[in-house]
């Protein structure tokens, strides 16, 4: 009973950083349409801005905002100095997703430069609690309950907003979208920066649950793509999903690999065979939605 | 080392990596196949190569080993990503890539896990005197082949469709070619070429391990084949001189200047700002495709 | 030779095309018109295999070819060509040529390197075969230029010389002359009328002069179904074409 409870405990741990990470990831590979891989290091970003925030003795809860602010930072940053001219130069999608690449090299070594390699740990009080039969830290719960906030947050901005109209209508057609008079260019920036800003405040606790190292958002890089596509790219309520199906798939999964005498070396690699048979089999993802047809 | 000794090891990089560069350059660069898994068939040429000859078979054999298993492995994950839109094969290949790492690293009864494998024979070790010089000019009779072979094919018809296929697949079909096959056929090619740079790289070190074959190396063949000119087989080339120069550029400055950046994230860092400033400046790269042309 | 029969194709609510049936002779010019979406794109687009139809079947030469891939269609010698002209943009107008012809074997890997006088006689012949219809379609002065620096009308023609060059039984044209000179674009179907004998054509075309002058059959559509078909007299000036094109 307890160990189910664990599991159940983890996979909503899992799953809430999970969904955190993936936002920003599925809104910009939709209205931008290429694949971010510098994604990655907006996370990173952020968990290195609340390690020197608590190195001066600030809560990481207090460093949030301040992380979400210099990953949304760089996320404008790059749109700006990196996407944006290549785009104007004619650049496809492809130079777009190698610019990435190139981007989040030049941002993960200059991080590492700064802050050198060495695994790091924030000071947080180590506090944990029983719940329900599962054991869980402080940081966990406020994982958990970041995320569920987020869920509805995104929710409320999607449906009930201005923005978040005008962001779908951008995702899904933005042609139509900037005809019928909505600021695309505006949208586009502000997409920018709440995907960025939520991946650097995931980065935050995804590093206090675990530790700080300059691949941080790397080493999640390709569940977190698993979970965009399974959810179908653009689509926030199926990133939610896919989220928590992958996390209990993964949890469940280390379980399955010690039991079947496999090294668990590799639960690593759960995230990515499922991520190829997302690919090969359900490449538009359980929602099903396509990325504009091919049109003539 | 002297500073000789230095050079022809510099060299003997160059070769390895601008084979390796040529593979990916006719996948991505001739064909527009975004293989970001290149370094997965570089370490199963090393890998296997290097076991076969640790079994006691002879050079040439294990060489060949190394690249037909390589060629196999590029089969295998044609035969169902080829399918794929260019940016889910990107998202699939580097998945792939760390699957094999992870294979690489728990598999020990195979592998040795992750302290790796140690003692790969060098062919001729003891018949020849200076052998840094004598495994120079192997590796550059290797690059020479390879090279000039390309250079042939990519100019041949079978070039010219990879190249249709590159700028307009559906136009390619509609003129009858078998789009899927072509492909194949390029990257199961590639990918045993990229095992013969394997095998001639494990047989050079006559050690290798899984830490060899981060995704980092995918990355910096990418910005060989970028910074040279995609589609160029000079470029290829140059670029992989280019890409190993700066190298070890960074690591000399280490010894002789007090810089107080890593080298190693010095070297990141200016690979990814010359993958931007390529693809922002200079896309076609430094050597251009050449452009077929017919006389009066 | 090439017959559409009960096609049907929807893409999500919209019905491009229903119940449509067609026939590419041999012989004589087939034109097809219609107004703005009225589904003549995705007709061929249909038969040529880029998507399958919903409902119906494509036959040629009495073989059932539904839902072929578009490569396999071709290869039996259907050869369509793009309302928008999809040139290799990054190729040289030659090698656009050149990239259009038939394999005949010599595009193998190896090829180049075991069979290399029989690769060298296939690019010599395909090399004057391409040079006389770029002559001819008056783009071969633009021989090596890049495909994508051409002219939008250059552009069309070297759709339409590449399209020649893969040794077609019939011709889909969607728009070919769109663009052209309308001296060239005569003397490009002049040529059309003198090569129908031996290939099947099906065009896309809005000119009624150059329809009257060269259709010998013509197809009427109107939100995807066939509402006229006949000769040029009997077709264009009657009751349904009107309507098709200036309400009721
Ligand atoms: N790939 C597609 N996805 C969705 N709808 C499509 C697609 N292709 C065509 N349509 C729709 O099908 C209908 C017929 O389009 P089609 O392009 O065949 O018309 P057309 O007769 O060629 O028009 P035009 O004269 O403008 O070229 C239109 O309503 C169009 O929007
Ligand atoms: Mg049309």
């Amino acid at each position: 009973m307890a160990d189910v409870a664990q599991l159940a405990a983890n996979i909503l741990i899992t799953g809430s950083l999970y969904v955190l990470m993936a936002v920003g990831l599925t809104m910009v590979y939709r209205i931008m349409r290429f694949a971010n891989f510098a994604h990655a290091e907006l996370i990173t970003l952020g968990a290195y801005t609340a390690y020197s925030l608590n190195q001066l003795g600030f809560s990481i809860y207090i460093a949030l905002p301040f992380a979400f602010t210099a990953s949304a930072l760089l996320a404008v940053s790059l749109e700006r100095m990196v996407f944006m001219p290549i785009r104007d130069r004619g650049g496809d999608v492809i130079s777009l997703m190698i610019a990435s690449i190139g981007a989040g090299m030049v941002v993960r070594h200059l991080l590492q430069q700064v802050y050198s390699a060495r695994v790091l740990t924030y000071n947080i009080p180590l506090v944990s609690y029983e719940l329900l039969g599962a054991r869980v830290s402080q940081t966990q719960l406020v994982i958990v309950l970041l995320g569920i906030l987020s869920i509805l947050l995104f929710h409320l901005l999607l449906t009930g907003t201005t923005l978040g109209r005008a962001m779908r209508a951008t995702s899904d057609n933005p042609g139509l979208a900037r005809a019928s008079g909505i600021p695309v260019h505006r949208v586009m920036l502000l997409t920018w920066v709440l995907g960025g800003g939520i991946a650097g405040m995931a980065g935050v606790l995804r590093a206090a649950d675990t530790r700080l190292v300059p691949t941080l958002g790397w080493e999640v890089l390709l569940p977190v793509f698993a979970v965009v596509l399974l959810g179908g790219i653009g689509s926030f309520y199926g990133a939610v999903a896919a989220a928590y199906l992958l996390a209990a798939a993964e949890n469940v999964g280390v379980l399955v690999l010690s039991s079947l005498g496999i090294s668990t070396g590799y639960r690593y690699a759960i995230s990515f065979v499922i991520l190829i048979l997302v690919l090969l089999f359900r490449p538009h993802g359980i929602a099903g939605s396509r990325l504009g047809g091919e049109r003539e | 080392m002297s500073l000789l000794a230095y050079a022809v090891d510099t060299l003997i990089f160059i070769n390895i990596y601008a084979i390796l560069a040529l593979s990916l350059n006719l996948e991505a660069g001739t064909a527009r196949l975004m293989n970001f898994g290149k370094v997965a068939f570089f370490a199963i040429g090393a890998y296997a190569s290097a076991l076969l000859s640790l079994t006691g078979l002879p050079f040439p054999a294990s060489l060949l080993g190394g690249a037909v298993l390589a060629g196999v492995a590029g089969v295998a994950v044609a035969l169902p990503a080829l399918r794929l839109r260019e940016d889910y094969l990107a998202i699939a290949t580097i998945a792939f890539g760390e699957i094999i790492r992870l294979i690489l690293l728990n598999e020990r009864w195979l592998t040795s896990g992750p302290v790796g494998l140690r003692g790969i024979p060098q062919p001729m070790r003891d018949a020849v005197q200076e052998y840094q010089l004598f495994y120079l000019a192997l590796t550059a009779l290797f690059l020479v082949g390879v090279a000039a072979f390309l250079q042939v094919l990519t100019w041949a018809p079978f070039g010219r469709v990879l190249r249709a296929i590159r700028e307009d697949e559906l136009v390619a079909q509609a003129l009858g070619k078998h789009t899927f096959s072509f492909k194949a056929r390029a990257f199961a090619l590639a990918s045993a070429l990229a095992g013969i740079a394997g095998a001639l790289f494990a047989h050079y070190l006559t050690f290798i391990s899984p830490d060899m074959f981060m995704p980092a190396v995918t990355f910096s063949v990418w910005t060989m084949i970028v910074v040279g000119g995609r589609g160029s087989v000079p470029g290829a080339v140059a670029g992989a001189a280019m890409v190993v120069m700066l190298e070890r550029g960074t690591r000399l400055l280490k010894d002789y200047t007090a810089l107080g950046v890593e080298p190693s994230n010095l070297r990141m860092i200016l690979l990814g700002l010359m993958l931007i400033l390529f693809l922002m400046y200079r896309p076609q790269g430094l050597i251009r495709e050449k452009k077929y042309e017919v006389g009066g | 030779m090439l017959a559409g029969r009960g096609l049907g194709k929807s893409f999500g609510g919209v019905e491009a095309l229903r119940d449509v049936n067609i026939e590419v002779r041999r012989g004589r010019i087939t034109a097809l018109i219609g107004p703005n979406g009225s589904g003549k794109s995705t007709l061929i687009n249909v038969i040529s295999g880029v998507y399958p139809p919903d409902r119906g079947r494509v036959e040629f030469e009495g073989r059932d070819i539904t839902s072929m891939p578009p490569h396999a269609v071709a290869e039996l010698g259907i050869i369509r060509t793009f309302q928008v002209p999809r040139v290799f943009r990054g190729m040289s107008v030659i090698e656009n040529m050149l990239a259009a012809a038939k394999g005949e074997g010599a595009d193998g890997v190896l090829s180049p390197f075991f069979a290399r006088s029989r690769v060298k006689g296939y690019e010599l012949s395909c090399l004057r075969r391409a040079r006389e219809i770029l002559d001819f379609l008056e783009i071969g002065h633009m021989r090596n230029e890049y495909a994508g620096s051409l002219s939008g009308g250059q552009q069309k023609l070297l759709a339409l010389a590449r399209a020649l060059m893969a040794e077609p039984r019939v011709l889909l044209l969607d728009e070919p002359v769109a663009g052209v000179a309308p001296a060239l674009a005569r003397k490009i179907f002049e040529k059309i009328l003198e090569l129908r004998n031996t290939i099947g054509f099906l065009i896309v075309e809005h000119n009624m002069d150059v329809l009257m002058d060269f259709a010998d059959h013509v197809y009427v559509l109107h939100r995807g179904e066939v509402v006229a078909e006949g000769t040029p007299k009997e077709v264009l000036g009657s009751k349904q074409v009107l309507e098709v094109y200036f309400g009721e």
